[in-house]
């Protein structure tokens, strides 16, 4: 020790101490490390409620999860409806306030992958312009249909995965408060159940035109389950790690046209058989009021009322995608 | 030796805590970040929604931000509150002039059609109007119908809006309608005076509304005393109309 102490006399007490405050840095970085670690399991435990497709069924085992979230959705960003008109008028009234509404909500509306961004924004594809001087306008209304189209980047490592999307649709309206014209979340039950039923989604469409479309695969409870083991990858440039889910959505006109053309027997078939069971379990979907009837006429009008009430109540629509367990 | 040692132990265990203290700090940190990123991972699509096409005639003044195209209240005047009333033919006024007008949301283009009986032999022109606060020569002063009335004066611009009847005839200097739309005002029934067959008549151009939001447009009906003389108590009816396209 003193023979030590003195060979490390020569050295001075500044360098003594340096040498363990190097030391105590080392050891604070390992915890941190640890603490990191452990900090990491702890969390991607408490986030597998959320991203829970890394346990698998059919034979395999279940997978100890090292690695949580096993996809990323991203978005492919089209043709902008809303961007400003020449002489700075907003080219839909309001969409700014809508957008801030939305961006308060942490809604990203650059970003492109949930990789960069948690939430992201982006425009409802809508097939059916209103041409107004020149100017094509994609408002939502009775007849518009279109699509909305995501990505799911399974995670490097992860070869398949079943993802549970939850699709909910919901609204903003401008409302007067004291004069004040205000913009609120849409809180009309009657509104925001007529949506479900005006606006259908469909995983399937084939048909060259908007007049020849033909639908399948209904979306009747909101959730999405895509497992991509039944599905090729995209092969569009760039995107050729990603699988491609397009769903095709759209609102129809009258009720008459759903009557006329569902199912096979139908007069037509562009809608597929399931939305006859799904008009009848959910008649608060389509109709404003009167639904235990079976007078088409009535219905007719009550569908009608119900596009009424969606085009009082709501001033921008929004679709949420959630991925769920 | 050892004295001089014990200090550097001590310094090793204050950094150790101090680091231990800091390591809690980015513990908390890391732990609320990393919670709402894992279940903040959404995507919202979003679409504006058409507007019920809506279109109305009213009486004057309606709070409006042009801006906007935003109406900034409910309220709007009645047309039940157009009154032609002070009409005297032995005056020295050859017109009187009434406010109107058109408002509603998401239109594009309308057209204004009247469509009146003949007993006064009046005449009607439609004007554009622009609304002031403020009194003006001619111009038509209109009191709202509110808690708090607020007088609002309404002048015309440019000149009487281009228009043709449908079915009109002059006999003996008499501006009077023919009988070709008959029918589609009293159907069978042929029993109806010259004077009560309305004359229609329609704007040629279409009238400019806004499909994206709310719009309103004032008009002045001016009301043409002609050679009219005599305070007779004849009495006419009036229909004012706007068809969207």
């Amino acid at each position: 020790m003193s023979t030590e102490g003195k060979s490390m006399n020569s050295f001075n007490a500044k360098q003594d101490k340096k040498s363990v405050t190097g030391r105590a840095v080392i050891l604070a970085l390992l915890f941190l490390a640890l603490i990191f670690a452990v900090l990491y399991v702890v969390t991607l435990n408490s986030s597998l409620g959320w991203f829970a497709q890394n346990r698998r069924v059919g034979g395999r085992n279940m997978q100890v999860g090292v690695e949580s979230d096993t996809y990323d959705l991203l978005v492919e960003r089209g043709t902008e409806y809303d961007t400003v008109l020449l002489g700075g008028d907003d080219k839909y009234p309001g969409i700014d306030t809508f957008k801030a509404a939305v961006a308060a909500l942490g809604y990203s509306f650059t970003a492109t992958s949930t990789e960069t961004s948690s939430e992201i924004s982006f425009e409802l594809v809508n097939e059916v312009a209103t041409r107004s001087d020149g100017v094509d306008y994609y408002y939502l209304n009775p007849g518009a249909c279109g699509t909305l189209t995501i990505y799911l980047k399974p995670k490097s490592g992860v070869s398949d995965v079943v993802a549970h999307l939850d699709i909910s649709i919901g609204g903003y309206v401008n409302e007067y408060e004291n004069d004040v014209l205000v913009l609120n979340e849409m809180t009309s039950a009657t509104a925001l159940d007529l949506l479900k039923g005006h606006i259908l989604f469909f995983t399937e469409r084939t048909g060259a035109s908007q007049e020849y479309y033909k639908y399948n695969g209904l979306i009747t409870d909101g959730l999405l389950t895509y497992d991509t083991s039944q599905h090729a990858k995209s092969t569009k440039p760039g995107k050729t790690d990603c699988y491609e889910i397009t769903l095709y959505w759209e609102w129809p006109v009258l009720y008459q046209n759903i009557y006329d053309m569902t199912g096979a027997a139908a007069f037509d078939d562009r809608y597929p058989p399931e939305l006859t069971d799904y008009v009848d379990d959910n008649r608060e979907y389509f109709f404003a009021s009167i639904r235990n009837t079976n007078d088409l006429d009535v219905l007719n009008d009550e569908y009608n009322d119900g596009d009424q009430a969606i085009g009082e109540n709501a001033d921008f629509i929004t679709v949420t995608i959630t991925p769920i367990q | 030796m050892e004295e001089k040692n014990k200090k550097p132990k001590k310094n090793t265990f204050a950094v150790i805590s101090a680091g231990y203290a800091l390591l809690l700090a980015i513990v908390l940190l890391a732990t609320s970040v990393y919670a709402w990123f894992a279940v903040g991972k959404r995507l919202i699509s979003y679409a504006p929604v058409a507007s019920p096409v809506s279109l109305f005639i009213g009486a004057g003044h309606r709070e409006f931000d042009d801006v906007n195209h935003q109406f900034t209240d409910d309220h709007f005047e009645d047309i039940r509150y157009l009154y032609f009333n002070g009409i005297d033919v032995t005056a020295d006024a050859d017109h009187y002039d009434y406010v109107f007008c058109i408002f509603g949301k998401m239109v594009q283009n309308y057209k204004l059609q009247l469509a009146y009986t003949t007993n006064n032999q009046f005449s009607y022109s439609l004007y554009h109007a622009t609304e002031s606060t403020v009194a003006s020569e001619g111009a038509t002063a209109y009191i709202t119908h509110t808690d708090t009335p607020q007088t609002y004066y309404y002048s015309p611009t440019g000149a009487a809006i281009a228009g043709s009847f449908l079915n009109d005839r002059t006999v003996l200097g008499e501006t009077l309608a023919d009988s070709t739309l008959h029918s589609d005002t009293y159907g069978a029934y042929s029993n109806v005076d010259k004077y009560v067959e309305p004359l229609y008549w329609q704007t040629t151009n279409n009238e400019t509304g806004y499909l994206r939001g709310d719009f309103i447009n004032y008009y002045i009906l001016r009301v043409w005393i002609n050679d009219k003389a005599l305070n007779d108590r004849e009495t006419d009816v009036i229909c004012i109309s706007a068809k969207a396209f």
